[in-house]
């Protein structure tokens, strides 16, 4: 599994979770579920292209 | 005289003295125990089935996860704070983190890919778990509906 695959899942595992424990009507669980999940996808992305410009190393040679 | 009794049925709830409201025959340390041991099973014990259900299969399906990256299941209770931190959360998940410690007798692979998202699932599991003791033990209470 990729890292991207793993980090949305893991954002709408939380997402769902917290939808269902905060919200008790249905228009506010998905409300609540989309605002935590496009937060958490959302933000995963942004850091991860602020980490592009700070490099571990040498960039991975093209296919 | 037909000697039927006419004992009036015992109400499935519980009026809360101090709010009101209504909550379940069951006290609030009780549902909290359960909720730990059984993630989901103090809603469901509370009269909250579906959420019951649903709340199992999240907190089971991200040990699962956990399980499958072969993330680190947290065993330490004398190392380091972090990893005694560690061991605490995944603890939360009650009675799966037993059976996957002392019946499975999984420990989790530093070498594997998903190690460090493994790990994650693992102890997010048990936190999550955490929450429902918690909001189990205020629905009991009354406190939620």
């Amino acid at each position: 599994m990729s890292h991207m695959i793993l980090m949305t899942v893991y954002a709408a595992m939380v997402s769902t979770f917290f939808s269902l424990l905060w919200r008790r009507t249905r228009r506010g669980q998905i409300k609540l579920f989309l605002q935590m999940f496009g937060s958490l996808v959302g933000l995963g992305l942004a850091l991860a292209w602020l980490m592009y410009f700070f490099p571990s190393g040498p960039p991975a040679p093209f296919p | 005289m037909s000697g039927v009794s006419t004992l009036p049925e015992e109400p499935r709830l519980a009026t809360n003295p101090s709010t009101g409201d209504k909550t379940a025959r069951i006290s609030p340390v009780a549902a909290g125990v359960l909720a730990w041991l059984v993630p989901g099973l103090g809603h469901f014990t509370l009269g909250h089935r579906a959420r019951g259900i649903a709340f199992f299969v999240i907190v089971c399906g991200a040990a699962v996860l956990g399980v499958g990256l072969e993330g680190n299941l947290g065993t330490s209770l004398t190392g380091p704070p972090l990893a005694l931190l560690r061991t605490l959360g995944c603890m939360g998940a009650g009675l799966v983190y037993g059976t996957l410690r002392f019946v499975v007798g999984f420990v989790g692979s530093a070498e594997a890919p998903g190690y460090e998202y493994g790990s994650a699932f693992l102890v997010s599991a048990g936190l999550m778990n955490y929450m429902l003791v918690l909001d189990a033990f205020d629905i009991a209470m009354g406190r939620k509906k």
